[in-house]
């Protein structure tokens, strides 16, 4: 055989899959980077309005309660026309206005930056708590496995967005309550699918070689146990990072997201809502940069876990 | 021991395992609310009584039955318990507890009905043609689908849907705070509960139709299938009558899971569509007020029910798979 590439390999070098790898990976690098460099681009500050746009000075609400705006005199009527609360996208603002004239470019990048800190954040916590926490029940077995995998078991009964809802309520609203939260909500499954690897790894002939030859347990789980349960920790990274965009993102529809000034592509989703009839693309596009993110990621680990050769049902 | 006994034996170990996990649940639950918030604290807010006060204090911990000891009180909230009382909101004191679940809970089962029936409707054929197709061009489309329907978080895909046909076409109500039970008018019922069940629906389509889709793949590589083949059966027999069944093993489990996680989990669709009660928003309303009866009886409630479906599920994968129980 000249060709002596698994055929796994090759047939994932098909043209429409790599289309889709480098578009999934850009999109990522979009995304990170809007995330790291977001308030140097210098776009227009996320929470003000633009400069042809003013609220009227006297209280002057529509029928349908929503603040009226006049224009500011001294503005070019095309840039006062893109300035209005609820415009459509336009070379002043990219993506448009959302429903009180704020540039949805500007806010959905702030946005990025909340969700990126907020979900990878949460993931990787949990990932290293619930991992350890799994790694460690599995290698001392015994009673302090069956009480904490039966408690572990039974919080994850419980609906996690409740419980997400639950914690937030009963601390101060942050992102760091939100990022806790996620986190909380997060480390029941990551120890339990942790702990069921680290039970196939501990009777294995290298774990128990290194422990006749008198490592420390603490050596061998680091050394021996650990290593080996990285490939489910990044594919678990993964699909985590895309559950915990969505959770965010419902707990901003519920009020309970990140406080002003702060912007969440959830709240932007929530804001849009209000405007569903007259302005529908300020709830679409957060919508869709939001569920393009969550299947970038989606489709990365898939590709992962074939890389890794990790199976769907052993997670 | 005789099939038929083993069976029985079966199914009561299954309701005593059903009966601990309520236990487990309100056990754990209770302790948790009870160590975090004195009840008097909430009832007395509740009330604008001066519980700084000690008689007034007093007074009220001996209505509410706190100045026992706590495994007395969960004692009697237990025997009340199981007999259908759940006692009464310390927020709104006139409501009896089972009422209120009495009225919610149809709402959710037959939100969490509905979108497993449409979900199902659509990713078996899916993930069959999948993965009969498995590595072929419809395999590629249908995956690729599946994986995006999986990505839009249902909130979104709420707003989106209720923009595009309540809003735009006027094909459904938007909200659906006229809710009418299903058996009281089964049309307007239907009318108003598709576009909520739909968007709890899509994610779990693009969920089962993959699951299905890789156990559909490894089964068509069985010698059993190969035998099938062989002796000229047409594809549609082998996919039907040989490969559904050993390969629906999973997707009975995530169904499973997944109906038993939307009950109290469909909060956001709840809220969206303004459902005027659901499971989610009375355990969020409880737990943000502190009202521990509710707290309690929503979350035994879920656990029991909960226990009920993977209970349900395990009985089914016996059915479909018996080589499950000759362990």
């Amino acid at each position: 055989m000249v060709d002596a590439k698994p055929p796994k390999a090759r047939a994932s070098r098909s043209i429409t899959q790599r289309i889709a790898l480098w578009l999934a990976v850009g999109w990522m690098g979009l995304i990170v980077l809007a995330a790291a460099l977001g308030p140097l681009v210098g776009l227009q500050d996320p929470n003000r309005q633009g400069e042809c746009t003013t609220k009227q000075p006297r209280s002057h609400t529509g029928t349908d309660g929503r603040v009226v705006m006049i224009t500011r005199p001294g503005c070019p009527a095309q840039a006062a026309a893109d300035d209005k609360p609820e415009a459509v996208p336009s070379a002043r603002h990219l993506l448009g206005n959302d429903h009180i004239g704020q540039d949805l470019l500007s806010r959905l990048v702030a946005g990025a930056r909340t969700t990126v800190i907020i979900a990878f954040g949460a993931v990787i916590t949990a990932v290293v708590v619930g991992g350890i926490v799994g790694a460690v029940i599995a290698y001392v077995g015994g009673a302090l496995d069956t009480v904490v995998t039966s408690l572990l078991s039974g919080l994850l009964a419980m609906p996690a967005i409740v419980m997400a809802i639950a914690l937030v309520a009963a601390f101060d609203r942050s992102m760091a309550t939100v990022w806790a939260a996620l986190t909380i909500v997060a480390i029941p499954a990551v120890a339990l699918l942790s702990r069921g690897q680290a039970l196939s790894l501990v009777r294995r002939e290298y774990v128990v070689a290194s422990k006749m030859i008198g490592a420390k347990h603490g050596r061998v789980l680091w050394r021996e146990v650990i290593p080996n349960l990285l490939p489910f920790a990044f594919v678990f990274i993964g699909i985590g990072i895309a559950a915990a965009i969505a959770a965010e993102g419902g707990l901003a529809v519920l009020g309970l997201g990140v406080p002003y000034p702060a912007v969440s592509w959830g709240a932007l989703i929530a804001e849009g809502r209000s405007s569903l009839r007259t302005a529908p693309h300020i709830a679409l596009i957060p919508s869709t940069v939001m569920f393009l993110t969550i299947w970038a990621t989606t489709y990365l680990t898939d590709r992962a876990r074939t890389h890794f050769d990790v199976r769907e049902s052993q997670l | 021991m005789t099939r038929a006994a083993s069976v029985l034996r079966f199914l009561a170990s299954r309701l005593v395992a059903i009966a601990a996990i309520g236990l487990l649940v309100s056990f754990a639950t209770f302790f948790a609310l009870r160590l975090s918030r004195d009840p008097v604290t909430v009832v007395g807010a509740a009330r604008n009584l001066t519980i700084t006060d000690p008689a007034v204090h007093a007074k009220l911990a001996k209505e509410l039955g706190t100045d026992r000891t706590l495994i007395a009180q969960y004692g009697s909230w237990l025997s009340h318990a199981v007999r259908g009382d759940f006692g009464y909101s310390y927020v709104h004191p006139k409501e009896a507890v089972a009422d209120e679940i009495k009225k919610v809970l149809p709402v959710n089962l037959e939100l969490v009905l509905l979108a497993q029936i449409i979900a199902l409707a659509v990713s078996v054929p899916l993930g069959l043609l999948a993965g009969a197709r498995a590595g072929k061009k419809t395999d590629s489309v249908i995956t690729a689908a599946a994986t995006a329907f999986m990505s839009y978080p249902p909130f979104a895909l709420a707003i989106v849907l209720i923009m595009v046909f309540a809003v735009k076409l006027g094909w459904f109500p938007v909200e659906a705070a006229s809710y009418v039970g299903f058996f009281d008018a089964p049309a307007k019922n239907l009318h108003l509960m598709f576009l909520p069940a739909l968007s709890l629906a899509i994610g779990m389509i693009g969920v089962y139709t993959r699951v299905l889709r890789s156990d559909v793949a490894t089964t068509l590589q069985e010698d059993f299938v190969l035998m099938a083949r062989s002796r000229g059966l047409p594809p549609h027999s082998i996919m039907l009558r040989h490969a559904l069944r050993p390969s629906s093993l999973s997707l009975v489990s995530i169904v499973g899971l997944q109906s038993g996680l939307l009950l109290g989990g469909s909060i956001l669709v709840e809220v969206l569509f303004a459902f005027p009660y659901g499971l989610g928003t009375t355990l969020v309303s409880a737990a943000l007020s502190v009202d521990i009866p509710r707290v309690l009886a929503v979350a035994t409630v879920i656990g029991v029910l909960f226990a009920t479906i993977t209970i349900a599920v395990d009985v089914l994968l016996r059915v479909i798979d018996p080589r499950i129980s000759r362990g």
